[in-house]
């Protein structure tokens, strides 16, 4: 599947392509067209920060096709509100399981079959400060 | 308004069947339920067919109906494909029993069937429709599973001990049950070191896929009059919402304790009237949340309750007596109408070495796919008594 519509990155920062509220600013990811707080009808486009905390992680030793390792994955809500399932990063040099509630972020990286996406690692003090 | 009876229940067993078609799994299970109810194919007014997967599988996402009715000679009526995913079948039950309380018909036919070994990619999870973007990100069935059992596990302290205790007993339950897949007993140990899928669920704390067909004949007051109510399950609730919730949050199911309340209060009755329920037991964890969910077990006493044989046979509500999806496999468009072949089953008192003594009242329960966050559908009948 294609995920160039779900997400832009600028300057190396991922941000997801949702919908903010006009009225009340309530986020959602992916888009949508009516309000679930307010009931606006202008949920407008917005890129949002995929900045988040950890909500639960699992090991999955039998991935879907397209994945040649076990990966982690987990649910992160943003900062911004919605949650999502997220890959969280391959890399070494991140730990094997994330905690409930560790701030992550998202950098470029591959998903399933090696595609371009983007995956989940431990946030890192300059990006939550930026 | 007419009272909804369920006249006539039949079924397949369940396995993997290569060499037979969905359209002859599909009839097999219809002559059996209409044999049951005593009810000839000519008098059935309207059928509602449950399948998820016969399109991506078999090339029929249509038509599934008409396909196996057109085998035992039922044309000319109205025929409704139902697509929910896991609750196809719970659902396709659900369409029929509102059309026999309606009052438009006073027969009405509720079949589901799947044949999921036609299925390629065999050792891994069954994929779920319309998951494509979170399986970009390793989605799975398994995977959001273990997720709502992490976030379970550390909010009760429930122990995986607790959790492959269900497996342990289905399988129990199944060796009394002809229909079911798989009947050999397994123990705790085999459970927990069976190969993991998705931590902290192994392979035998998930249901295996299968096939299979499951029917239901459903029939009015006047219709129940003329066949004789002696065998006949009233149906007291149906109730189906979608899903809401983040359970993967919450570590429970917020849409099935709806779902539930709204079919106790349709009854006008309460989870303690329970005598047999079958759930959906796709995952060991799973029927231990769904034990809190339904109200059988107060919140947070879930795994108590398995450890202690409450939900065995014998003890004080016997859950998926049937085996569960756990032995009998889940091919997902019959489950939810075999589910209702166990109630009605139990009530006759005809279910034999599994027979819970005494049942008046049982529950199915069935939840169904994914959106946001959470399952996409949750269903949940009441019957008897
Ligand atoms: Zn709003």
């Amino acid at each position: 599947m294609d995920l160039r519509p779900f997400f832009q990155v600028d300057d190396g920062r991922v941000r997801l392509l949702g919908t903010r509220c006009a009225s009340c600013g309530t986020a959602a990811f992916p888009t949508i067209r009516v309000c679930p707080a307010c009931g606006g009808r202008d949920h407008l486009p917005a890129g949002l920060p995929a900045r988040g905390r950890v909500v639960s992680s699992a090991r999955v030793s039998t991935p879907p096709a397209g994945f040649g390792e076990p990966v982690t994955v987990a649910v992160v809500t943003l900062d911004d509100g919605p949650s999502l399932f997220a890959l969280l990063s391959a890399d070494p040099a991140e730990p094997a399981q994330l905690a409930a509630g560790t701030p992550v972020e998202a950098v470029p990286g591959p998903v399933r079959g090696g595609a371009a996406g983007f995956v989940f690692r431990t946030a890192r003090e300059d990006r939550a400060a930026a | 308004m007419t009272d909804v009876w369920v006249a006539g229940v039949g079924m397949t067993p369940f396995g993997k069947f290569a060499d037979t078609s969905i359209a002859d799994l599909g009839a097999t299970a219809v002559l059996a339920a209409l044999d049951d109810a005593a009810v000839e194919p000519g008098q059935v007014h309207a059928a509602y067919a449950g399948h998820a997967r016969t399109g991506q599988l078999h090339g029929r996402e249509n038509g599934v109906g008409q396909l196996v009715l057109g085998q035992v000679g039922i044309r000319g009526i109205p025929v409704t494909g139902v697509g929910n995913f896991c609750a196809s079948g719970s659902s396709a039950f659900r369409e029929a029993v509102i059309a026999v309380k309606s009052g438009l018909v006073d027969v009405a036919l509720a079949l589901g069937v799947e044949k999921l070994s036609a299925r390629a990619e065999k050792g891994r999870p069954l994929t779920s429709d319309g998951m494509e973007f979170e399986g970009e990100f390793g989605f799975t069935p398994p995977a959001f599973f273990a997720l709502v059992a992490k976030t379970y596990m550390s909010r009760t302290g429930a122990t995986p001990e607790s959790l492959a205790r269900v497996a342990v007993k289905n399988r129990d339950h199944a060796k009394h049950n002809p229909y079911a897949q798989y009947r050999e007993p397994v123990t705790v140990e085999q459970v927990l070191g069976s190969r993991m899928i998705a931590d902290p669920l192994t392979l035998l704390s998930c249901c295996p896929t299968g096939d299979g067909a499951a029917a239901a004949v459903l029939v009015s007051d006047a219709v129940a009059a003329r066949i004789g109510r002696s065998r006949l399950v009233r149906v007291r609730a149906t109730s189906l919402l979608s899903g809401f919730g983040s359970p993967v949050r919450d570590g429970h199911f917020e849409v099935d304790r709806r779902t539930a309340a709204a079919a106790y209060e349709q009854a006008g009755i309460g989870p303690s009237d329970v005598d047999v329920a079958e759930v959906h037991d796709a995952f060991t964890v799973t029927e231990i949340i769904h034990y809190e969910d339904l109200g059988l077990c107060p919140v947070g006493e879930g795994a108590r309750f398995v450890d202690e044989g409450r939900t065995a046979i014998g003890g004080q509500i016997p859950v998926s007596t049937s085996g569960g999806l756990m032995s009998k496999g889940h091919p997902l468009g019959a489950t939810g109408i075999a589910q209702v072949h166990e109630i009605v089953t139990q009530l006759r008192g005809e279910a034999g070495s599994r027979q819970v003594e005494g049942a008046r009242v049982g529950l199915t329960h069935c939840a169904g796919g994914f959106f946001d966050g959470d399952v996409a559908s949750s269903a949940v009948h009441l019957l008897g008594g």
